[in-house]
This record gives structure tokens, sequence and C-alpha cells, in this order.
């Protein structure tokens, strides 16, 4: 039994949408907080310490992530000669993994440019 | 022990499996467990539901119909519209898709039955019975009338004082005990039985849109229970987890409700998705196109629908931010159903579709669907949703959703599955006629309602005065609505002429290439004679032969031995056979387990809660002797399955069916731990009236001496596994004795803590806090019957090296328990000295 084809896979088709589903969780978590405590009233240089606090968590998750994609990358390509069901397994974890990574992207972007806690 | 039988003709072989398989008949069949029983006992009572929901639809159309109209008056209308919402979404919707799925799936994936055959039968009788408390409701005039949302405070005490509000809740939760018990049995199923060689990349597609629905329900319906409970125990005990004069939140109560009401919407669709990709490229007769893309994107609907349940509260003042992420989430969710339904529209202009009756109702779906889903995007715009919240548009919007998403393919699947039911081959042209009927009827009763919703009619008021430009919308709405029911009808009535009249089915009509055609129809008990042995995503089609192959016993357990009910379990990936499943036969004690919990809801809603304790009591009595005579008594190592391969029964093999179905169990509790604390830490951060007077003022000793106690639990849970395998049985037991000292010791620590939190009724704080403890108590208690249920075990004879099954789900759960109970100490002894500083 070869780890490609191992449970735990099935594990790392969905672990990007985890990672995502964590920082939908603690980007809205940090953003309750935040307001609750006053956070939006500290700057911290040219931004709020609560646009800060909900950047990193962010930026954290977008790095995780960008380095499960890049495990996805290198499992696929050492897996390509691979049969099945070895290959299905690496191809979907990719493809999930980068989607998650959009939809993280995407779901977060707002923290960019709306305020806070109005 | 009996050896095996030689293989014998087809007829005998049914004949000896069918001895293994069957169902008594008589007062008998209330004992069956086999799932193709199961499966049509769900889906005929679904159906019954559903004509009771439409019947609840009709009189809100004729109330509509015209303005200041007397039919019915407001009392009357605002049990109706509840009962129409809460029968459709939790009586009709979810149980119809469960008893698919029960029905469908072992013979999908070339199994005799689901792994836990006698669950099954549980959720089933407290689907009834837990619908069956709504309906004498109803009957009686006390139904529930807050809306099937129930939003607080409308559903409190001072605003809803009769029990109209507990039936939904204590009823509802009944019912959920089925949806949970569903979904455990279909994912551990579609993981761990499926046939040999049927590795996930060849799973036909409703099996993984099956899987991920199963695995939305574990974490999805928890919050929704927590909720439940948390709003019953403040109408019957006072505690304020909902009022915001005692620092509770009626908010709380929409975060939970939809927190479970959105993922539902997809818990639905995603099961009907699957139906189409089945049937689809059968009509289309092109295998479906972009197989793998739609794997990926059943999980992306699984987890995105997760991140849009505040777009149902866009209006309660929730920051400009937190909005924002709801509806980027709610445009996301439209991208991995567009893959969807571009990789159909691909299969079938790649095809030479066949405009059979399932086809219409699937291109029905295209329409209706893909309408809903737009005025869906719609609503995910917030200044939009401002505009059109809770006005008849969103009444539209929904119906389009959920009749396009669910019913027209449910349509679709019962034309083109009912020959496997019954044998027998459709009417044609009844058929057609219904459809256009249900068609043309939905879009004038729906498609007008929009309007209606736009010109500002809103939702759940029982009449409306003549001047406000709503009156022709809703006159035609009534009429569409009834030219509906008719259609309907006449698909009733199409299904009787079926069964009576419609000439014997092929074993194949449809020129199918999935498992469940390779049986004769209607199926036998056990499904397949043998099983097959999977090489691609077509079996059929690569073997027109199949079915008669497995039915002369040619493929894997072909035989019967020592009368057992045998199935094959596989490595969950590869599809390696790894294990022999054996299944219990017919038992009457589903029922009479059900009934006990029955007892224990009835006598909560009726407040006598002595009896509800001897209830409870009774139900875990019951639902533990399950296990009596369960299992084996000495070690048979790997038995012969066919082919020249062996495997050992599951008690002996390292990942079997009960094991698993713990850990999803373990999910859904731990779902529903997280709500509670998420509710806490919600209540803390935005309820109003906080800070509360008092806090739970302790030392650290009794959390200290409770955490030890749990963690004592855990580790000598383990360590009666290690001596099993080292030392023998009295070892094993000393330390399952020690496991359950450290349930005791955490017990008492949990109780005296309990007795030391500030008066629940005074503050959410106090019952949140209270709340958490008893959580963890009642964990602490159960692990003291895990630790006992274990060394009875052991000295029964039915664990060993081998066979230690029983002792592996005890550590499971004293591990959960641990990390939980910790948790559970580490917050009520932290927050009060964070909110004290």
């Amino acid at each position: 039994m070869t780890g490609r084809t191992s449970p735990f896979m099935l594990l790392a088709i969905v672990a990007g949408f985890i990672i995502w589903s964590s920082a939908f969780t603690l980007l809205y978590a940090a953003l309750s907080f935040g307001c609750s405590l006053g956070w939006q009233s500290v700057d911290v240089g040219p931004v709020s310490l609560n646009r800060l606090a909900l950047i990193l968590v962010w930026a954290g998750h977008l790095a995780a992530l960008g380095l499960l994609l890049q495990w996805c990358l290198k499992t696929r390509r050492d897996n390509v000669s691979r049969g099945q069901p070895a290959r299905f397994m690496t191809t979907a974890a990719l493809a999930s993994t980068s989607c998650a990574l959009f939809a993280t992207l995407w779901t977060g972007l707002p923290i960019t440019v709306v305020s806070t806690c109005m | 022990m009996k050896t095996i039988s030689p293989p014998r003709s087809p007829v005998r072989l049914h004949k000896e499996l069918d001895a293994v398989w069957s169902t008594p008949g008589g007062w008998g069949a209330l004992s069956a467990v086999n799932h193709t029983v199961l499966g049509r006992r769900f889906i005929v009572a679904a159906f019954v539901f559903f004509a009771i929901g439409g019947v609840l639809a009709m009189l809100i159309r004729a109330q509509l119909a015209s303005p200041h109209s007397a039919f019915l008056g407001p009392d009357h209308y605002n049990q109706i519209f509840t009962m129409h919402g809460t029968v459709m979404m939790f009586l009709f919707a979810i149980p119809m898709f469960e008893g698919l799925a029960i029905y469908l799936l072992p013979k999908l994936l070339g199994a005799r039955d689901l792994a836990f055959p006698r669950l099954g039968a549980y959720g089933f009788w407290c689907y009834v019975f837990g619908g069956s408390i709504l309906l004498v409701a109803l009957a009686v005039g006390v139904a529930p009338d807050s809306g099937w949302f129930m939003y607080t405070p409308l559903s409190s005490r001072a605003y809803t004082p009769g029990i109209n509000a507990d039936v939904w809740l204590i009823g509802i939760t009944f019912v959920e005990i089925s949806a949970i018990s569903a979904a455990v049995e279909i994912v551990v199923t579609i993981l761990k039985m499926r046939a040999p060689g049927m590795s996930l990349d060849k799973m036909p597609l409703l099996a993984w849109y099956l899987l991920v629905t199963g695995m939305m329900m574990l974490v999805g319906f928890p919050p929704l229970i927590l909720g439940s409970i948390l709003l019953e125990v403040e109408r019957a005990f006072d505690w304020p987890f909902f009022d915001p004069a005692r620092g509770g939140d009626p908010l709380l109560w929409q975060h939970l409700f939809w927190l479970f009401g959105h993922p539902e919407v997809y818990i639905i669709f995603l099961p009907a998705a699957g139906v189409i990709s089945t049937i689809l490229p059968v009509l289309a007769r092109h295998p479906i196109i972009g197989y793998s893309w739609i794997v990926v994107s059943i999980i992306a609907l699984g987890f995105l629908s997760f991140g849009l349940w505040v777009h149902h509260m866009f209006t309660v003042g929730i920051p400009h931010l937190a909005q924002a992420f709801f509806s980027a989430a709610s445009m996301l969710v439209a991208i991995p159903t567009g893959v969807q339904v571009f990789s159909w529209l691909a299969t079938l202009t790649s095809g030479r579709p066949q405009l059979k009756v399932p086809m219409f109702y699937l291109l029905g779906f295209f329409f209706v669907f893909v309408a809903g889903g737009l005025t869906g995007v719609m609503l995910a715009v917030v200044p939009f949703d401002w505009q059109a919240h809770d006005t008849h548009f969103v009444v539209a919007h929904l119906h389009y959703v959920l009749v396009g998403g669910f019913v027209f393919p449910m349509m679709a699947a019962a034309h083109y599955w009912l020959p496997h039911f019954t044998g027998r081959m459709p009417v044609y042209r009844l058929s057609v006629t219904a459809f256009w009927l249900i068609f043309v009827g939905f879009n004038a009763t729906f498609l007008l309602m929009h309007l209606t919703g736009l010109r500002g009619m809103p939702r759940r008021v029982h009449t409306y005065a003549p001047d406000l430009g709503w009156d022709w919308l809703n006159l035609l709405s009534s009429i569409g609505g009834f030219v509906m029911t008719m259609g309907f009808a006449l698909f009733v009535i199409d299904i009787a002429l079926q069964l009576r009249f419609g000439r014997p089915a092929p074993r194949n009509p449809w020129q199918a290439d999935t498992l469940e055609w390779a049986m004769p129809t209607p199926s036998p008990n056990y499904n397949f004679a043998a099983l097959p042995d999977v090489a691609s995503r077509s079996p059929v089609a690569d073997d027109p032969d199949l079915a008669a192959r497995l039915a002369s016993g040619e493929g894997y357990l072909g035989f019967v031995r020592n009368g057992w009910r045998e199935t094959l379990g596989i490595h969950m990936v590869t599809g390696k056979p790894d294990q022999i499943i054996l299944l219990p036969g017919p038992t009457f004690l589903p029922l009479w387990s059900a009934l006990a919990t029955g007892v224990f809801f009835v006598s909560l809603l009726m407040k006598a809660y002595v009896l509800a304790l001897i209830g409870a009591g009774l139900s875990v009595v019951l639902l533990v002797s399950w296990t009596r005579g369960a299992g084996l008594r000495k070690d048979h190592g790997p038995l012969p399955v066919g082919r020249g391969e062996a495997v050992p029964p599951h008690q002996e093999a390292s990942g079997p069916p009960s094991w698993w179905a713990t850990v999803f169990t373990l999910v859904a509790n731990g779902t529903l731990f997280s709500s509670l604390l998420f509710g806490s830490l919600y209540l803390w951060l935005v309820a109003p009236g906080w800070p509360p007077a008092r806090l739970l003022d302790i030392g650290p000793g009794l959390p200290l001496a409770g955490g030890f106690g749990l963690v004592l639990a855990a580790l000598a849970g383990r360590r009666s596994l290690v001596e099993k395998a080292a030392a023998g049985i009295t070892r094993a037991s000393l330390w399952l004795i020690a496991t359950a000292g450290g349930h005791i010791l955490a017990l008492a620590c949990l109780v005296r803590l309990v007795q030391m939190v500030p008066d629940p009724t005074g503050h959410a704080y106090a019952a949140t806090t209270a709340a958490i403890l008893v959580y963890a108590g009642l964990h602490a208690a159960l692990g003291i019957l895990f630790a006992g249920y274990g060394w009875y075990r052991s000295l029964s004879g039915y664990v060993s090296v081998r066979r230690n099954l029983d002792l592996r789900i005890g550590r499971l759960w004293h591990d959960y328990t641990a990390v939980a109970g910790m948790v559970a100490l580490i917050m009520v002894y932290g927050l009060p000295k964070v909110i004290g500083s």
C-alpha cells in the first residue's frame, strides 16, 4: 500500500477547504473580538489594529494554503506515472486545494477595503 | 462451524441466501432491518408527508387567492404555514433522500446491505414517531405557529406560551436523530462497503454526492439540535439564552438555526444533483463529462455552503465587513454549482439524448433551478437583499431552488428507478401530462410571486388589502398552485396504474451501466448472490453478462457460511477487500428503542420529567442491549471470500465500520460542543447586559482535579488495550476499572462545579456555563458506561488480542471526553477571569 492510496489522501483532498473554513471562522471571530474590544480605534501605522489582525489571519491562511498547494504539486508530479487511484487522488487534492486558495483569497478580499465595525 | 457450501445452481443459491436475508411476514415485518424494506418505507412515509405538506400549501393559496379572505383566521394560518415549511423541509425532503440512499446505496456500490441495519430501522421509527408528534399537534390545533425557523423571541415563552413551539423543538429534535443515524450509515457504507475493486476514482458519482451530503449532515445538523435544546431549556426552565434582558440574544438562535439552515439547502440539493449525474448520462447515452471536476465541485460546495448562513441575517445589524465575507462566499458558491450544470449540459450535447419521462423532469430542473440560482445570486448582494428581505420574492426564490433543485430531480428519479422498485415499466402518456401540469403550475405559482414580492408583499401575512396591486398576482399564483397539485395527483395515479397494469420491466430497461441494474427487479433481499469485482466506472456496460454471472455465485461471497449475513468491507481508497462484515438479522429492538426514546420526548413535551428520565434510562438500556450476542467469542483469522482471497471478520480487522461510525458520531458531537462554545463566546462579545453581576468564583483546585480524572480515564483506557495485548485479561480489567475511576472523579468535580454556578435563570452567562459543565458531565457519565461495558465484554470472552473492537471504540470515547472536558473546564475557569479583567 503506497502512501498515495492511504486514507490520508482523502484528508489531503479536503485539507484546503478545511483551511478555508478555519480562515472564514477566524476572520469572523477576530472581527467580532476586535469590534467588541475597540481595536478599530487603535491605529498601527496606516491601518487600524482591527484591520491588521484580520490581514494577519488572512495572510497566515493564504500562506498555509500556498504550502499545501506546493506539496500537492510535488505529490502529483511524483504520481504521474502511477496508475489509479493514486493519480485521481493526487489530482483531486491539487484541484481542491487550488479552489480553496482562490476561495480564501476571494472571501477575504473585503478586508482591504470595507469598513470594519460599522 | 459449518464448511462453505460448494457452488450450486442459481436457484438453489438464491434459496439459501434468501433464507438468511429475508424479513419475516405479518407482525414480524416490524422487525425488518433490511435496507430495501427500510428504504421503501422511508420513501413512502416521506411521500405521505409530502402530500400533507401539499394540502397545507393549498390551504395557504386558498387563503391568499383574494384580499380580505375569511377562509382562515390568523391563528390557523400561522400554524398552517409553519407546518407547511416544517413538514416539507424536515419530514419530506431529508427523509426522501435518505430513503433513496438507504434503498439504493448498497445496490449501487455492490454490497448486500448498509453498514448498520438496526440503526437504519431505529432512525426510521424515530422519524415516523417524531413526525407523528407534529401531525397530532396539528390535528388538535396546537401545532407550531412561529414560522419554520422558529425565531426568538416570537417562539420564546413570553410570546408563545402554549406548547406550540415545544412541539416543534421536541418533534424536530426527535426526527434529527434519524438524520444523524442516516448520515453515519451513509458515510460509513460508502467508505467501507463498496464492491471489491471499486476504488474511489471508480465510485459512481451519486455515491460521491451522498458521501459529501452525509458529512455535511454530521456537521450541519448539530447546531440546530443544540439550538433546539437551548430554546427548550429556556422555555421549560427559564434559562435565558435568548433573552436580551438577562444577557441572552435572540440573534444567537438565528446564528444556530442558519448554521444548519443554509447548509440544509445543499444537503437537499446535492443528493438530487447526484441523481441527475446518474440519470442524465444514461438518457444522453454518453458518459458523464468532467467526473473529476464534478467530484471537486461537490467537495467545494460541501464546504462553501457553510459560509453562507449570515446572508439570511443581512438586515439584523451585522457589521458591513462581516456581511461582505458572507456576501462574497454566497457569490462564490455559484461557481461549483455552475461547474456541475455545465458538465451536465456538455454531457447532454455530446450524447444522443432520449426524451423519456425522466428526461422531461431533468429539463424542467434545468429551467427552474437555474432561475432559482440566479435570484439567489441577486439576494446575495446585500443592498438588494435589504429591499427584498422578508417579502414574497424570497418565498419565490426558495421554492425555485428547492422544488427545482430537489422535487424535479426526485420526480426524475421516481420514474427512472420505479421499474427497479416494482419490476414494471411506467405508463408513458399519463406521466408526460403529469409533468406538464406540474411544470406549468409551478411556474404560474412562483414566477409571478417574484413580482408580488417586488411589489412589497411581506411573507407570513394571512391577508392583505385589495388596493395594493397584489390581487391578480395572488389569484394567478393560487390557480397555478392548484394546477400543480393536479399534476402531482396524476403522478400518484400513474404509479398506481404502473403497479397494476405496467408491463414487466426488462432487467436493465435504460441500458444503464451502474450495479443496481445487475440484479433481478424487484431486487432480492440479499441484492447480489455474489459480490462483483469492479474494474471501471461502468461495470455493467463492461460485462453485459455480469448479472447472470453474479446470480450463479461467480464473484465474492457467492455462498452461505454459518447462516451469517456476510458482505465485504474494503480499503476505503483502493477498494481492496480487508474484512468480512457480519450484519445482524431482523429484530424488534430498534422499534422498542425508538418507542422508549419517544416516551422520553413526549414526556418532555408534557413536562413529566420523572417519566422522561425513565424513558431516557430505558432507551440507554435498550440501545446497549443491541450488543447482546453481537461479536465473536473466538478468533477466526482470515476466512475465504472467493476468488482465492481470504480476509478476517470485521471484529478482527483494523478499521471496521463501527469504529468509523464512532469517529463520525464524535465529529457530529464535537460540532455540537463547538456550537455551544461559540454561543457562549458570542453572548459575551455581542449580547447586551454583560458582564453579569455574578461570576463563577472558584480556585484552580476543582478544575484541576476534574481534568486529572479525565486524563486518567483516557490514559487508562489506552493502557487497557496495551495490556490486553501484553498481559491478558486481569490487568486489562484493572485498567478499565481505573478508566471508570477517572470518569467518576471527573463527574464528581463537574457536578460540584455545576452546584457552584450562579443561578442559571439570572443571566445567560450562568446558563451557558452550566450547559457547558452539564455537557462535560454527561460525557464523563457515559465514559463510566463505556468502561464498564468494555470490562463486561472482556469477561464474557468477546475480547481478545485480535478482537479488541469494543475497547478501541471505548478508547475513542475516553479520548474525546478528555479533550472536550478539558476545553470545558478551561472555558468555565478562564472566561470569568477574562470577563473580570
